[in-house]
């Protein structure tokens, strides 16, 4: 069941209200006590009528007497009259008082939250990430000074904001700037060596430089290869990757992608059989292998990977879980930023595409990991209910 | 028409307050159901008022001042009125000698009552002829009731008696259809 949420307004309207008609009521019971004490004491005063059976000597005091009854009994029912007219007048006057002062009471109670309910609005709209709000200082003193103060304050996080949005930006390029400096570099040094080592066996020693020279030229060709690869995974990282999804049997798709790495690493594999996923297969291959080599890069040589394929409830959780260095815990929520590498050799891009990949499949990642026992990811996917893709 | 919604939103506002903040009863004042009889050509409609005074009347009759507890008789046809008639029950109380004068004028007749209670028979039953013979079709038969202002010359003020009926006065309809 929902619970129902009082906000503070519906809250004081509330208990004034309350307290209100309760004083009234007591305020009333009390009026109404009073009142049959008084008509006690006038159904005592009608006792008069009875004096009038008294037959007197003389017809004229007779009269006397019956004017006086006459003017005793008008009276008594003048009282009679006022007294209800109290008692239906007053009530009608009290309920017009209590009606006038409880709107009066929600105006002026309005008037005065006002204020409060447009800073709790601009706090939520902060909060959110709009910094670019002006609130009217007005209500009494007091909100006046803390919606200045807000203001301010808005202003300055605006501020803020904007420095470090420069300062994010100008961080991004220097890093990488300086992951493509090394990056670049690393090729560049092994080919001008190599170079500069052909150059000097050809004029000292050119039998020499015969034996050399193919060996050369692989080690060329091997490190523009290498640059030729991180071209091209800067380029896949800037490129957009709409998805295009299509239904296969998971388990196939990770027996097919750990295949040439089961010779030279130890892969357990745990996978469910017979399940489908629709998700694009080329990004499938792609956040496998970026895992894949990630877990590989960060365990021994006689470390092991485990990759299970698990239902849990209507998704299909896969795991590939090293026993390797682990991850910082202050590292973890950073590993999908792009150009975040805690590696000697990598452009920080990798898991960063992953995230991408991911998210262009609208599918989930979660890590987990503890220095020095390894590290888990898992990827969590809907399971879909049609028939294979023909 | 505006006039009768505010007069009714008026009364439901009074006995609202009167509800929440009052002890005050008065008396909650109707009709039985209109009796038709047929008398020559005459519809002789009769009936009476109930529970009109039982609370807060025994000063009021023992006022000695003429009191009139007003009739109104409306017959409409197609929403027209085509007979209407005004009269009274009226009553004084003597205390010289120590009785109730009463007058009921639709019926032309003038008597005493020695006792409250026969004197709230007597202003109760309400019984008036209708000339039929005039009117054809169906009739909507309408009695209405109230009480008027008084004022008490002894102590200079004057008094609502409606207050006593809570403001409201009771009304009995009944539709006949005269061939």
């Amino acid at each position: 069941m929902k619970k129902i949420k009082f906000s503070m307004r519906v809250f004081v309207i509330c208990l004034f209200i309350l307290l209100y008609v309760s004083s009234m009521l007591i305020q009333n019971q009390f009026i109404n006590k009073m009142q049959k004490e008084q008509d006690k004491i006038l159904s005592n005063m009608a006792i008069n009528t009875e004096t009038i059976s008294i037959k007197l000597a003389s017809e004229e005091e007779q009269e006397i007497l019956n004017k006086m009854s006459n003017k005793i009994n008008q009276s008594l029912a003048g009282l009679k009259m006022i007294q209800n007219e109290t008692k239906i007048y007053s009530s009608l006057i009290l309920l017009f008082l209590m009606v006038v002062s409880m709107i009066v009471f929600i105006f002026i109670f309005y008037i005065i939250t006002k204020p409060i309910k447009e800073l709790q609005f601009a706090t939520e709209k902060i909060k959110k990430g709009d910094f670019n709000i002006f609130l009217p200082p007005r209500g009494m003193t007091e909100i006046k000074s803390l919606i200045l103060s807000f203001n301010d304050m808005s202003r300055e996080l605006e501020t803020v904001q904007q420095k470090l949005l420069v300062a994010q930006k100008e961080m991004i390029w220097k890093d990488l700037a300086r992951i493509l400096t090394h990056e670049i570099k690393n090729p560049l040094t092994p080919i001008q060596l190599t170079l500069q080592r052909l150059e000097e066996k050809h004029e000292s020693d050119p039998e020499k430089f015969e034996e050399i020279f193919y060996e050369s030229l692989e080690i060329i060709y091997q490190e523009v290869a290498n640059l030729q690869n991180l071209v091209q995974s800067f380029s896949t990282f800037a490129k957009d990757v709409p998805a295009n999804p299509s239904l296969f049997d998971p388990e196939y798709a990770v027996l097919e992608i750990i295949k040439p790495y089961q010779n030279d690493y130890h892969i357990e594999l745990d996978l469910i059989k017979d399940k489908r996923i629709r998700f694009d297969h080329t990004h499938f291959y792609q956040i496998m292998t970026n895992i894949i080599q990630n877990a590989i890069e960060s365990s021994d040589e006689m470390g092991r990977i485990w990759v299970s394929l698990k239902q849990s409830h209507s998704f299909l959780v896969l795991s590939i879980r090293d026993e390797g260095k682990g991850i910082a815990h202050k590292d973890l929520s950073r590993i999908f930023e792009p150009y975040f590498t805690k590696k000697t050799k990598g452009t920080g891009l990798g898991l960063a595409l992953v995230k991408r990949l991911c998210d262009a499949n609208h599918t989930g990642i979660r890590v987990k990991s503890q220095i020095g026992r390894g590290t888990e990811f898992e990827i969590i996917l809907e399971e879909a209910i049609e028939n294979i893709d023909h | 028409m505006i006039g009768s919604l505010l007069y009714k939103t008026y009364l439901n506002i009074v006995s609202l307050s009167v509800l929440l903040f009052s002890n005050y009863v008065g008396n909650s004042v109707s009709f039985s159901p209109l009796s038709m009889q047929n008398v020559g050509d005459n519809i002789v409609c009769s009936a009476h008022l109930l529970n009109a005074f039982e609370n807060d009347f025994e000063e009021i009759f023992k006022s000695g001042k003429e009191i009139r507890v007003w009739f109104e008789f409306k017959a409409l046809n197609n929403s027209k009125i085509i007979h209407f008639e005004k009269f009274y029950h009226a009553f004084k109380w003597d205390v010289n000698s120590r009785v109730y004068y009463v007058e009921l004028q639709e019926q032309s007749f003038t008597t005493t009552a020695k006792t409250t209670e026969e004197l709230v028979y007597l202003l109760s039953v309400v019984e008036f002829p209708f000339y039929r013979a005039k009117h054809r079709g169906n009739i909507s038969i309408e009695l209405t009731a109230y009480l008027p202002k008084i004022y008490m010359d002894e102590i200079n003020k004057e008094f609502d008696l409606m207050l006593l009926w809570n403001l409201k006065k009771p009304s009995v309809k009944k539709e006949i259809n005269i061939i």
